[in-house]
């Protein structure tokens, strides 16, 4: 067998051992949210879930994917830092979204602090953050896409950043949601 | 004024704003590239729309009463701000002494959007906001 081949046999047994339903990486654009989003309507469909928690599932994968959108880090030219990541899988009791984009230093701090925030946050703490925020102008990233996150899915976003070169990190946010 | 047709894309709702039969819609589904880009234009056309409506009430004795309709399945939050913009700017025509009313639709299924409609409402406690299941 060619290596080459053996090697993505592993990885498909890998991936599909782990539950995996979709797996992305590569450059991002509008074309790629819608097609992705698409996917996860498809997962929805198939899925046993309510159709209050399908709508909470796909609006999660929604704003995580203007998440990245919004943070994410192309470099001009350059292609080392241009592919995303964005996973959807699934184990006995969760769907788990996963995203990983690279970020400047500056963005990261900004998000960090947000995520923290809102993490450290009850239900009825991040409806009133919600509220506050709504109205804040301009009408553009206050952090409302995060707090959207963690009411509908229910619970804590945990992410992990590392360090590529001086001033860009790679940052992996992950969510989940009940069966 | 000129209305405003727009058909539904896979990012954007379906916008239909024509004051001659008395359409005031925006349905499906709101997750626009460009939030601004997309929903100014709509913001404006309101503030606009009120000169017609003082034209009507100066020549006529009453403006026609509007009733704004918003059917959607989803908006991500760079939309819900703007959303919450065109509650404002229809209250501002409340406040300018027209009648109006906003009719929030939602799938029985999804509270969720029930409560949205809800929280849009609570800036503007004055704009009646009618809540119809589908």
């Amino acid at each position: 067998m060619n290596p080459g081949n053996s090697v993505i046999h592993e990885i498909y047994k890998y991936m599909n051992d782990k539950g995996v339903l979709i797996s992305y990486l590569g450059d991002f654009n509008q074309e790629v949210v819608n097609s992705l989003l698409d996917s996860v309507k498809k997962i929805i469909e198939d899925s046993s879930l309510d159709f209050q928690s399908g709508k909470r599932f796909y609006a999660v994968a929604a704003e995580c994917l203007d998440n990245v959108n919004r943070y994410n880090y192309k470099q001009e030219g350059g292609s080392a830092f241009s592919k995303t990541f964005f996973n959807v899988s699934n184990d006995q009791n969760y769907y788990i979204i996963q995203t990983g984009n690279y970020i400047l230093e500056e963005q990261k701090i900004l998000l960090t602090e947000k995520l923290d925030k809102v993490n450290s946050l009850d239900t009825e703490g991040l409806k009133k953050f919600y509220h506050e925020k709504l109205s804040e102008s301009p009408a553009r990233g206050g952090g409302l896409g995060i707090i959207d996150i963690s009411l509908r899915s229910g619970g804590k976003i945990s992410y992990d950043s590392k360090p590529v070169r001086e001033g860009v990190y790679f940052i992996v946010l992950l969510t989940s949601i009940k069966k | 004024m000129d209305p405003i047709h727009l058909e539904a894309t896979a990012t954007t709702p379906k916008v239909n704003i024509d004051p001659s039969v008395d359409k005031f819609e925006i349905s499906g589904e709101s997750r626009p590239e460009n939030a601004a880009k997309f929903y100014l234009p709509i913001i404006a056309w309101l503030d606009n729309y009120k000169s017609v409506l003082y034209f009507q009430k100066n020549s006529f004795g009453k403006a026609k009463a509007m009733k704004v309709n918003f059917k959607l399945d989803y908006f991500n939050s760079t939309s819900a701000k703007f959303i919450l913009d065109i509650f404002y700017q229809l209250d501002k025509i409340r406040v300018d002494g027209f009648e109006i009313e906003v009719v929030w639709h939602y799938d029985g299924r999804d509270t969720d959007m029930k409560d949205s409609g809800e929280e849009f409402s609570s800036y503007v406690p004055e704009l009646t906001v009618k809540y119809v299941e589908y």
